[in-house]
């Protein structure tokens, strides 16, 4: 089994959900969501949805998911979507050194006993603002959001920092 | 002595004698072993001294083999200041001295000696700024007398470097007796220990002292503590690391040669060790003059021998057990003078011809009696400093205390702890135990119990420290700082000149202000000054402590070799087009396309102005405002007036600051009653999103704020042929001029692609500006290039489109504006709605108004023939007063003009008034101000 993987999942359909009446987007794709913020909440299709404030959620969608009627939601100031897959670019560090592959550029405890499973952190990684979930699988696993326009210089800095840890990177990546 | 000649293990401990390793160092070849330091391999051949003193350049070598003075820094390639003490030999490595003008051994500046009596303490300060002029010509020589080292600027970068967060419980700093006890105390509580040590090898005092009280006991004792710790799955060890600052919230920052690491610990106990006070007597600097723990160093870790004749000079038990290793390892000791037994008058180590070595010591007793004995080393035991440094990075404080003639840690950080000889603890039992205490103390405090913190005393601790270990001479050389070399006559001087504090002392002298930052001379120069004054010990404070601890390689510093960057949806595009591409803050936008930049920009400006082209302009900051108070919100934010703005209209946005400066602008896009989206200018963005989100916290109002920067890619079509090409695209959007007239917004789709499209006149030419989702950017890029082959269109860079901008007239807010700038200045009234209640900035620009102004933002031209244009920032007199200056500045081919914008004194501001603009040649041109702007007044162009 390879230690830890780094995948550039910028392909997958993503989600922002803004507003303060986030229960009428929630409620219309028959998800459930805490209150708690900084928490990500899986869901029955399999997609994970993360709480980043009491107006704003963040959707990821699993491998071959599509926003497909996602959007379909009043366009008000009270709840309304934003396209993330635009906003920003997505990464996954996987594997059970990741927590301290990305102390390297991090700043936040990300062990898994300060950072839970579904624990979401908007904090730095290597000086750009960034959101960080923690989703577990069989191994310790990290979604990584950050701007776009910082895309390429994410994905080298992750690369640099995973160096040291062996990281495995797709061909093409 | 060679590698051959090093004592018999278990002399040697640290290296490794089947693994001999050549090096290099002053251009001479050595041999030494794995394991090794520099310095520990010079010294086994024989080689004493390694640097000149910086000041008289007299011969030193390492007085503590610690790397805690400065005279063992040496030269790595492009590394400077590299302490020869702790950096590990390799096979290869080729290593110069420093501060030396000839040799090594014969430096000619090393007669400034005779010059000594001219340069005493401060004599910089009070020479050679008299004649008027003088210091032009005596500048160049100190500063190429001053630094240590050299850095070669035009290096490229070193070796790999990166830094690291850590997280942990409890952080002990030190791994010696107290701080291995504190580590397995915390850790057999339950705590997530991290252990850092300077030394390659865990231990501490362990590996070389001798422990006298506590005879054979060292050994064992030490692999005792090593099982425990590497055993215990809760310490983690970083072994070859320094702790170089200790800040708030315990944050600790500590360094390898290649990385930083931060560490954030619930608790730090601080078990740094304490450093061995030199003695100060005549010569005490020379070769073969060193502390009683460096030559135990030497032998015990190194496996060598510090000389074959020593005399010993001690106040305390430590030096005893020094005499004793040395009979141990073979060394004749000849003398030991025992401070403690009625003391001495006078003392003075005798050099060799030529200062290089100490060929015996001079000394006169408290009867009168003198003595001098022949010897190749002097060793010294009088006391110790604790190492406390760290702990006043973050508050604490180090008092001198009378008792034990020392200074003692006072007011230690909140979260933190301290253990062992750091306070003032030699025996070992008390050693161990306090730090077994201050583990213990750790965990109950992290877990939220009240624990006592066991008091332990070393009741020996008292006679450690001679009370004032200093021997003045007649014939001077008593050296109390090796750094600076400063003697007991410098510092009672500074404290003659009245500088008596001690921070005055140490800024007048530069006693402490070296490298090693006073770790081997701070106690000493204290208590010289301190008595100079007549007053008492007690009580004085060690001058300030500022991090780093131990100075850090920039590389360190810096740490990956990667700088972040912004990159637009197009930017490939752009590296295959052969852009040439300019920083505008982390973005990186493409320039102008080609080589050949003047012909280029040309080009560029030339297809705007007469056919089409196509700018990348997602930089520009992009901000939705959703909610029922938008247009309120605007209203308060910008100076502008927005709440009766048409839907499918743009509007110029202002932003001022609280002072009435210029702080942004950008265009409003009114896309719903209650929906507005906002550009910013490129540098601007997140000032602008942050501001808004702080004032909308403030004003409560109902609205909801989106930064889509990156998200929305954009471009601007520009140019008369710009409406030609975009509507050969398969669109819902009409562009024709009836329409989707000048300043219109309109939402739709091209190719399918989802666009905001804005009618814009910043280049002064037919322009749409697309904003698209930046996933399909380029899939609209590339649409728009193959729509226009037909007009020929360009792509056009940044240089053009400021070009552009200029000939129009338009200010860019950074550019043409400063932190001061208001409306007024800039002829920017135009866009501030006076009748608004309340707008960011307002009442400033109120009282702006009813003052005259001091300056003026123009328009100027400058003949063509001037044989060059000034550069921007170029000065604007008015007679010798400086009235202004230029902000652009470019010539106008179309126009063929030098045309440009210039802060000018407000009489000058009239059309036709005739300015002065200094090059930067020094040439003095004269320009004339113009009515703005320089192209088309009517705007018929942007209008089309």
């Amino acid at each position: 089994m390879t230690r830890l993987t780094l995948q550039d999942l910028d392909g997958r359909a993503r989600l922002g959900v803004r507003g303060t009446d986030l229960g009428r987007w929630v409620n219309a794709n028959g998800y459930t969501v805490g209150d708690a913020p900084n928490r990500g909440y899986p869901q029955s299709d399999k997609s994970l949805l993360a709480r980043l404030s009491a107006c704003e959620l963040v959707w990821l969608g699993k491998a071959n998911q599509s926003i497909g009627e996602r959007t379909r939601v009043a366009e008000d100031y009270r709840c309304y979507t934003v396209l993330r897959r635009d906003t920003h670019a997505w990464f996954r560090v996987a594997g059970a050194e990741a927590p301290r592959m990305l102390a390297g550029i991090c700043g936040v405890d990300l062990s898994a006993s300060a950072f839970a499973n579904h624990a979401v952190a908007q904090t730095l990684l290597a000086g750009v603002s960034a959101i960080v979930i923690r989703d577990d699988g069989r191994q310790p696993s990290f979604h990584l959001l950050a701007d776009r326009s910082y895309a390429r210089y994410l994905n080298a800095a992750l690369i640099d920092a995973g160096g040291e840890f062996g990281l495995s990177v797709p061909a093409g990546q | 002595m060679s590698t051959a000649d090093r004592l018999p293990p278990p002399w040697g401990q640290l290296i490794d004698r089947d693994r001999a390793l050549e090096f290099e160092f002053d251009g001479r070849r050595y041999s030494g072993y794995a394991g090794d330091t520099l310095s520990s391999a010079l010294a086994a051949n024989s080689r004493w001294i390694m640097s000149r003193s910086f000041k008289y350049h007299r011969p030193r070598g390492s007085a503590s083999f610690a790397g805690w003075d400065a005279n063992s820094y040496v030269q790595v390639g492009g590394e400077p200041n590299v302490p020869g003490d702790l950096l590990p030999l390799e096979a290869g490595l080729a290593a110069t001295p420093q501060n030396v003008l000839g040799s090594l051994d014969r430096d000619f500046a090393s007669a400034t000696r005779f010059l000594k009596r001219f340069l005493p303490v401060g004599f910089y300060y009070r020479a050679f700024f008299r004649p008027r002029g003088a210091w032009k010509w005596w500048e160049p020589l100190f500063r190429s007398a001053a630094g240590l080292g050299r850095i070669d600027t035009a290096a490229p970068r070193r070796g790999y470097f990166d830094k690291q967060h850590l997280f942990t419980d409890v952080a002990v700093v030190g791994a010696g007796p107290a701080g291995l006890s504190a580590a397995i105390a915390a850790a057999e509580g339950g705590a997530d220990v991290l252990l850092a040590e300077e030394s390659p090898v865990l231990g501490g005092s362990l590996n070389y002292a001798r422990f006298g009280r506590t005879p054979g006991r060292v050994a064992g004792l030490r692999d005792e503590l090593l099982a425990r710790v590497t055993g215990n799955a809760n310490v983690r060890v970083l072994a070859g690391t320094t702790c170089s600052g200790w800040f708030a919230d315990n944050w600790l920052s500590l360094h390898t040669r290649a990385r930083l690491y931060k560490v954030r610990a619930g608790r730090v106990v601080l078990a740094a060790g304490s450093v061995e006070q030199p003695a100060v007597f005549g010569n005490n600097d020379i070769p073969g003059v060193m502390t009683g723990s460096a030559a135990q160093r030497l032998m015990r870790l190194y496996g060598v021998r510090p000389g074959n004749r020593a005399a010993v000079v001690t106040s305390n038990e430590d030096g005893e057990d020094v005499a004793k290793d040395l009979i141990d390892a073979g060394v004749d000791v000849v003398a030991v003078f025992d401070l403690r037994a009625g003391g001495l008058r006078r003392l003075k180590a005798l050099p060799e011809s030529g200062g290089r070595h100490v060929k015996g010591i001079a000394v006169t007793h408290a009867d009168g009696r003198p003595e001098t004995v022949g010897c190749d080393l002097i060793v010294t035991s009088v006391g110790y400093a604790p190492l406390g440094q760290l702990a006043c990075h973050d508050g604490g404080r180090l008092e001198y205390d009378n008792g034990i003639h020392a200074f003692r840690i006072g007011n230690c950080p909140s979260g933190g702890d301290t253990a062992g000889s750091v306070n003032h603890i030699y025996e070992l039992d008390a050693v161990l135990s306090d730090g077994a205490a201050a583990g213990d103390y750790a965990v109950g405090a992290l877990n939220g119990r009240n624990p006592v913190r066991m008091k332990v005393e070393d009741p020996m601790a008292g006679s450690a420290n001679h009370p004032y270990p200093i021997y003045p001479h007649p014939d001077g050389n008593e050296y109390v700082d090796f750094d600076e070399d400063q003697t007991i006559a410098d510092l009672i001087n500074a404290v003659g000149d009245g500088f008596g504090h001690p921070e005055l002392a140490k800024r007048y002298s530069t006693a402490a202000m070296g490298p090693s930052q006073g770790r081997m001379s701070a106690t000493n120069a204290m208590r010289i000054v301190s008595r100079a004054n007549g007053g008492n010990n007690a009580g004085q404070r060690i001058t300030t402590q500022r991090p780093p601890f131990r100075p850090a390689p920039m590389g360190v510093l810096a740490g990956r070799g990667i700088e972040p960057e912004r990159l637009t949806a197009m930017h490939d595009w752009h590296a295959v087009h052969d852009a040439a591409f300019a920083p505008a803050g982390l973005w990186r936008r493409p320039a102008y396309y080609g080589p050949g930049r003047e012909q280029c920009v040309r080009r560029e400006v030339a297809a705007i102005r007469r056919r089409v082209g196509l700018i990348d302009v997602s930089t520009l900051g992009g901000l939705e405002i959703r909610g029922p108070d938008a247009a309120e919100f605007l209203e308060r934010f910008y100076t502008f007036a927005y709440r009766k703005q048409p839907l499918g209209r743009t509007r110029y946005v202002l932003m001022t600051g609280d002072t009435g400066a210029i702080i942004d602008d950008g265009v409003a896009a009114r896309l719903g009653d209650e929906h507005f989206y906002v550009t910013t200018t490129t540098a601007g963005s997140d000032t602008v999103y942050r501001t808004m989100l702080r004032r909308n916290a403030q004003w409560r109002l109902r609205v909801d704020i989106a930064n889509v920067t990156s998200g929305l890619a954009a471009m601007n079509i520009a140019g008369p042929l710009a409406r030609a090409v975009i509507s050969r695209l398969d669109a819902d959007i009409d562009f024709s001029k009836e329409a989707f007239p000048y300043l219109g917004v309109r939402r739709g789709r091209i190719m399918d692609i989802p666009v905001l499209a804005m009618r814009v006149g910043f280049v002064g030419e037919l322009s749409y500006e697309l904003h698209a989702p930046a996933s399909r950017a380029l899939e609209l890029w590339e649409a728009l290039l193959r729509a226009g082959r037909e007009q020929d269109v360009h792509a056009v860079g940044v240089e053009a489109q400021r070009v552009l901008r200029l000939e129009k007239g338009h200010i860019i807010v950074g550019q043409d504006t400063d932190g001061l700038t208001h409306p007024g200045e800039a002829d920017m009234s135009w866009a501030v709605a006076r009748r608004k209640p309340y707008f960011v900035g307002r009442a400033a620009i109120a009282c702006f108004g009813g003052q005259p102004l001091l300056r003026r933002l123009v328009g100027f031209e400058l003949p063509v023939d001037i044989g060059g244009l000034p550069d921007e920032c170029n000065l604007v007199l008015r007679g010798e007063t400086i009235a202004g200056r230029v902000t652009s500045i470019a010539h106008s081919a179309e126009l063929e003009k030098n045309i440009g914008l210039a802060y000018v004194h407000p009489d000058d501001a009239a059309p036709g008034s005739t300015i002065v603009i200094k090059r930067s040649d020094g040439a003095r041109l004269k320009g004339a101000v113009v009515t703005l702007p320089f192209l088309d007044p009517s705007g018929a162009r942007q209008e089309l």
